[in-house]
């Protein structure tokens, strides 16, 4: 780890210990059902956590406490205790990733972002509930998360087949909507800031809807290959509340198509 | 001529209008009635055409290479059927223009074969109706996986004309003797004669688009499925989706292709401003008919890969029917008076899958790069030597269909009628 983010790291982690410590075990305590909040039913009788919902933090550039820079809110962070315990080699690993991370970065291809980074870009995503499926949809490279909540279905064989997004399960836990993630890629990254995984990267995001208009958001973080212990990140999610709000579309592919063209054409000239 | 390029001109289209001097009104068919093969012309098959409007009968009978002509016609709609003792009675419905020539080839299956054959969309919601479920909230219920991979045609690749013929599915198909003679894989009902409307500065533009198609030397002549962009409402729903329902919506599912959300509230549409890849739908309930209208389209998709375009004043409403418990209806109207002369109508005809594998994630785009470069670059070598064309349809010359360099690289899945419950061959083994 470079030292100055180590010194940043340690200064974060000392400013926001307090803070962020009660933030975590109230979010505990509501994972487990005690926030007193008692979410309405689908008509099958599942907590209903569907609508439009949206992150409002800047953990898309970093999800580590970090002061502002050109283009970049600051922010406190989403990491339970702001350290990310990354194996020696993975750290400077992350560091060559952080000072290369505008063209190094996955998303500057437009590359599908991963889970949980899809869930806190600055794009809206909607949740839709069946009895035998979640279903997903982000407004961002129009991807649809297929959440089998059937109870029979298993991961696939990560050594026959791996993806960008995974492969998720799902299952209840009283109000708490649990997700568990296998089959990544180690190809996507979890902030701008280059914090990365390997492909035995496993998730398991808790959905929690804690008021009408929140649902906590937390995720565990699991890969032995990269990490030194399991690690843990929280926030609130908001349902977005404009009047006929839906989902639009983020492309991405068409404005990369534009700069490969622009690069034939310079390469072309070059000769 | 030798009997090779006579065949070759023969098979340019069946639904290729070929100006003719002199005759002013009449029109005159051609064609070759052949086996299941598709390589051997049957000879002695009676060819019948019904004038429908009046009832006005023709009929010939095919020489030893299975050709027939049928000059003179009156114009209209006609029902076109091909004939023999020992082989099931082929026949298609067809709008002849006056002064046209037209080609017609068809091909005649045993009772065996014919069974083994995939069956054709339906033109029509047939007229008996059936009463579908309800879904808990009561709506029409229209849940399931549905899909066209058993049905003749339809394929997004080109809703005129069907498959693209250098690809792996129409060889395989040929040598499994299946449609390639009379598999034009036309959905489009109205008009008839199965052409697009277009005006006739936008059917220049399209040539361009064919031309581009044919040696592409611009990412942006590049079709958007081979860059995996989003491909517009009809193109992205046509070969089926995963129907879902909730109280006030309903969903096309789709992990990687764009999942479709029609709200049924009856909320207005978007800002004009607001242009979509697939539009801004909006759902309502005609009797136990879904009815989709979609506004706010961009100008930047196309119907299929051969450059058929609208612009952004396009209006689509879909009607999707359940025809029996595991047959639905789709069809869709086409709105663009800027683009095209009428408002035209394709029909396809969607089978259930009752035991739908897990969808999984494609990485399209993630994947596509390389492969769109290398018939970027075929096209670009192409081009730079001189070569040029338009890309096109010939089933005895697939040479024709692009620049030369861009065969080497056709990698497709394999027939999707040899294994129909298979909806994706680069799916691995699915977890039950």
């Amino acid at each position: 780890m470079s030292s100055w983010v180590k010194d940043l790291t340690m200064a974060v982690a000392a400013i926001t210990a307090v803070a962020i410590a009660p933030m975590a075990a109230s979010g505990q305590a509501q994972g487990a059902g005690g926030s007193g909040y008692t979410p309405p039913r689908t008509q099958d009788g599942q907590p209903d956590l569907q609508g439009i919902w949206q992150a409002l933090n800047s953990a898309e550039w970093d999800i580590q406490a970090h002061a502002a820079e050109k283009g970049v809110p600051a922010g406190i962070g989403v990491v339970e205790g702001n350290e990310i315990p990354y194996q020696p080699w993975a750290a400077a690993r992350k560091k060559e990733n952080f000072e290369n991370r505008l063209t190094a970065d996955p998303l500057s291809k437009c590359y599908r972002p991963g889970v949980p980074r899809i869930t806190y870009l600055s794009f809206p995503f909607q949740i839709f509930q069946f009895p035998d499926m979640v279903a997903i949809v982000y407004e961002y490279l129009h991807y649809t998360r297929f959440i089998y909540m059937d109870g029979k279905s298993t991961h696939p064989d990560p050594n026959v087949i791996d993806f960008w997004m995974g492969h998720s399960l799902g299952r209840w836990e009283g109000n708490t909507l649990v997700v568990d993630t296998t089959n990544f890629n180690d190809q996507t990254w979890f902030d701008r800031a280059g914090n990365f995984h390997s492909d035995a990267l496993h998730v398991v995001e808790r959905f929690t809807r804690t008021s009408p208009d929140v649902v906590n958001y937390d995720v565990s973080i699991e890969d032995p290959k990269v990490f030194t212990r399991p690690w843990k990140m929280t926030m609130p999610v908001y349902r977005r509340q404009e009047k006929d709000l839906q989902l639009l579309e983020y492309e991405c592919y068409p404005d990369r198509y534009d700069e490969l063209e622009k690069a034939d054409e310079e390469a072309r000239k070059a000769k | 001529m030798t009997q090779r390029t006579f065949r070759s001109v023969l098979a340019i289209g069946a639904f290729l209008a070929l100006p003719v001097a002199g005759q002013a009104q009449d029109v005159t068919v051609v064609g070759t009635i052949y086996d299941a093969s598709g390589n051997n012309g049957i000879r002695a098959a009676t060819v019948q055409v019904v004038h429908e409007s009046s009832g006005a009968t023709a009929r010939v009978v095919t020489d030893a290479d299975g050709n027939f002509q049928l000059p003179s016609l009156r114009p209209g709609v006609y029902k076109i059927t091909a004939e023999l003792n020992g082989f099931v009675p082929n026949d298609r419905r067809l709008e002849w223009l006056g002064g046209q020539k037209y080609i017609v080839n068809l091909q005649l299956y045993t009772p065996e074969q014919q069974a083994r054959r995939p069956k054709p969309h339906l033109s029509a919601l047939p007229a008996n109706a059936f009463s579908p479920r309800r879904t808990p909230d009561g709506q029409p219920d229209l849940e399931g996986s549905w899909g066209i991979a058993r049905r003749l045609g339809g394929d997004s690749h080109s809703i005129e004309e069907g498959l693209d013929p250098t690809t792996a599915v129409l060889k395989q198909a040929r040598g499994a003797g299946y449609d390639i003679r009379d598999h034009q894989g036309n959905v489009l009902v109205d008009p008839m004669r199965g052409k697009i409307p277009y005006q006739l500065w936008a059917e220049a533009k399209r040539l361009e688009h064919l031309a581009n198609d044919y040696a592409p030397t611009k990412w942006e002549h590049l079709d958007a499925e081979t860059k995996c962009l989003l491909m517009g409402p009809t193109r992205e729903t046509m070969g089926g989706t995963r129907i879902r329902q909730l109280p006030g919506y309903v969903l096309f599912l789709s992990p990687g292709r764009g999942t479709r959300i029609i709200p049924l509230d009856g909320r207005p549409h978007l800002p004009a401003s607001v242009k979509l890849w697939n539009g801004d739908s909006r759902g309502h309930w005609e009797g136990d008919t879904l009815v989709i209208e979609t506004s706010n389209n961009n100008d930047k998709t196309w119907f299929d890969s051969h450059g058929s375009f609208h612009s952004d004043a396009m209006r689509v409403v879909e009607r999707l029917t359940l025809a029996d418990a595991d047959t639905l209806y789709y069809e869709a109207s086409i709105d663009d008076p800027t683009v095209f002369t009428q408002i035209w109508k394709m029909a396809l005809t969607w089978d259930r899958d009752r035991n739908p594998d897990q969808e999984w994630e494609d990485a399209c785009y993630e994947g596509s790069e390389r492969t769109a470069r290398n018939i970027l670059e075929a096209g670009r070598r192409a081009a730079a030597a001189g070569i040029k064309g338009i890309h096109k349809h010939d089933e005895f010359n697939v040479e024709s269909s692009y620049a030369p360099a861009r065969l080497k690289d056709t990698d497709v899945p394999t027939p999707s009628w040899s294994e129909p419950d298979e909806s994706s061959a680069t799916r691995k083994e699915s977890p039950k």
